[in-house]
């Protein structure tokens, strides 16, 4: 039964459907799972162990009774602790949310459940998802190493196997950095693809929801779930849905790929690098088309994210902060105090240059149909890191290691799908993120397919 | 030589930033604030030389926009 935690959603499926595996036992066996896993790996805020047993019975009693639901009905997925799951506390892995109680389900919630999914845990998140540690959790190829953040403890559990599909949220990087550190698939869709509606914000206009899997077939099943406007989300988009699994296996023949020639790869380990540009050459003798592209606005990406980030994030707290502060961690409590102190005439700036940025990306993919760059410089750090220590001796805050490669897909909007490549120098994940036009989720999860149909990354596991 | 006119901003700059923004800090707050406003500040002081035009800020944040977003204009 273990096995079968590791297998591609598509797997298990049939079996569910055919009903030679009964989701009754699926789901127990995520839970012993869990139960194995979590004292060394600190993924979940919380175990559901009844509530996940009793849907999965429920589940069950529909598929006997013939009434299958689709490819998630009876899968066990998490839910990152920003999420609404009604009767249970929205901690947001803070001491400020202790006394908090969800009233109603976010519209992830809804939306995953009513395709069928369990969900038999919330994960960990960096407080508030602001950051990129996830100081809880550890990673499960390393526990003494980060899962990243802020989204770590989904990456943490899905990665271990414990769970098919654990959510995140993205507003500089927080599905895909830990999808990197710890080896899996995380896709970020295009602002206003999916609902945010019960969903803890960190910014409102950088905030993303999307899934972490093991699979890019897995991750496009989520998204088929996820995706659609709704009304309670006010940057949601009332754009059609494609089917993002029609032509996944279409491959990249002809699809032109850009390469950055600045930025993506100006400070990044070697090894990340290396790795990067052998997944590209993966797709290039697919068919690909490989075109060098300059990155406009390089000097600009980060400071627009964390004036927009921060200056949010402080909106969004400013009664707590003035009424509970001593319960933030420090981390956090420092950046809502400076956030406090950003002159509204920055902020602003920050918005105005945000559109001339999406714009100059808009005509960048005049040019090509997708750009691929290394999700994050480096693999995962010690827990106990603070900075990170380049090469040719650089001291380097943690923070800018992990969000410079991944905020050109907030601030733009665009969507982004992290896939692992490999292993670094001391033999934690590497990643590369296949970034696409507005709405063009379905192009880059067949790039992405294509990557993972010729390699073997996403098999390896971790030693658990 | 920089321009910027917080670049060397300390405590007491931040007690008072902080006091305009109607936060009331512990007294140990503004020293440890120091480092990052002023890392914060650095990085939003390279915005300066943007040329943004007539520019307007988004009302609604909304990714399809970007095909009417007014042209980049830039120095240099």
């Amino acid at each position: 039964m273990d096995e079968l935690l590791h297998r591609p959603i598509d797997e298990v499926a049939a079996l569910i459907r055919t009903r030679e595996l009964s989701p009754v036992e699926l789901v127990d066996a995520a839970l012993a799972l869990i139960d194995a896993m979590e004292p060394k790996l600190s993924a979940f805020s919380v175990v559901l162990h009844d509530r996940a047993r009793a849907a999965a019975a429920k589940a069950e009693a529909e598929i006997v009774g013939g009434a299958y639901r689709g490819p998630l009905h009876g899968i066990p997925i998490g839910m990152k602790e920003l999420y609404d799951v009604k009767g249970l506390p929205t901690t947001c892995s803070s001491k400020v949310r202790h006394d908090h109680l969800a009233t109603q389900d976010s519209a992830s919630t809804e939306l995953l459940e009513a395709a069928g999914a369990i969900v038999v845990g919330k994960t960990e998140t960096h407080e508030f998802a602001f950051g990129i540690k996830t100081p809880r959790s550890g990673n499960p190829w390393n526990p003494g190493c980060i899962p990243g953040g802020s989204s770590g403890g989904s990456g943490a559990a899905v990665a271990a196997g414990a769970l098919f599909m654990g959510m995140g949220s993205d507003t500089g990087g927080s599905i895909r950095i830990p999808a990197a550190l710890c080896g899996t698939v995380g896709i970020k869709p295009t602002f206003g693809r999916c609902s945010r509606f019960g969903v803890a914000s960190l910014s409102w206009s950088l905030d993303h929801v999307g899934p972490l899997t093991r699979t890019v077939k897995d991750a496009a099943h989520c998204l088929q779930a996820l995706a659609g406007h709704d009304a309670r989300d006010p940057g949601s988009a009332d754009v059609p849905v494609p089917y993002f699994s029609a032509g996944i296996d279409g491959g990249v023949e002809g699809l032109r790929i850009g390469v950055p020639r600045n930025y993506f790869f100006t400070q990044v380990e070697p090894e990340v690098e290396a790795a990067t540009r052998a997944a590209v050459r993966v797709l290039e003798r697919r068919g690909a088309e490989i075109v060098e592209v300059e990155i406009p606005f390089a000097d600009e990406i980060l400071p627009v994210e964390y004036g927009l980030c921060l200056a949010e994030a402080s909106a969004y707290h400013r009664e707590t902060l003035r009424t509970r502060a001593e319960l933030y961690e420090p981390d956090v409590r420092t950046f809502l105090e400076a956030g406090e102190l950003i002159p509204a005439t920055d902020y602003i700036q920050c918005q105005r240059l945000r559109l001339q940025i999406r714009e100059a990306f808009a005509e960048l993919f005049a040019d090509v149909d997708v750009i691929m760059a290394p999700t994050v410089a480096a693999e995962a750090v010690e827990r106990d890191a603070d900075s990170y220590t380049w090469p040719d001796g650089t001291v380097e805050s943690l923070n800018p290691v992990y969000v410079r490669l991944s905020a050109p897909a907030n601030v733009t909007g665009l969507p982004s799908i992290a896939v692992p490549t490999g292993f670094g120098a001391r033999g934690l994940p590497v990643s590369a993120q296949i970034i696409g036009p507005a709405f063009g989720e379905a192009t880059i999860l067949r790039a992405a397919q294509a990557h993972e149909a010729a390699t073997d990354w996403h098999t390896r596991r971790p030693p658990l | 030589m920089s321009k910027s006119t917080r670049a060397d901003l300390g405590a007491p700059e931040i007690a008072a930033l902080a006091k305009g923004a109607n936060l009331r800090l512990a007294p140990d707050r503004p020293a440890h604030l120091v480092e990052p406003l002023r890392g914060i500040f650095q990085l939003l002081d390279r915005l300066d030389d943007v040329v943004l035009g007539e520019t307007a800020p988004a009302s609604r944040y909304d990714a399809r926009a970007s095909a009417s977003a007014p042209k980049v204009h830039r120095d240099g």
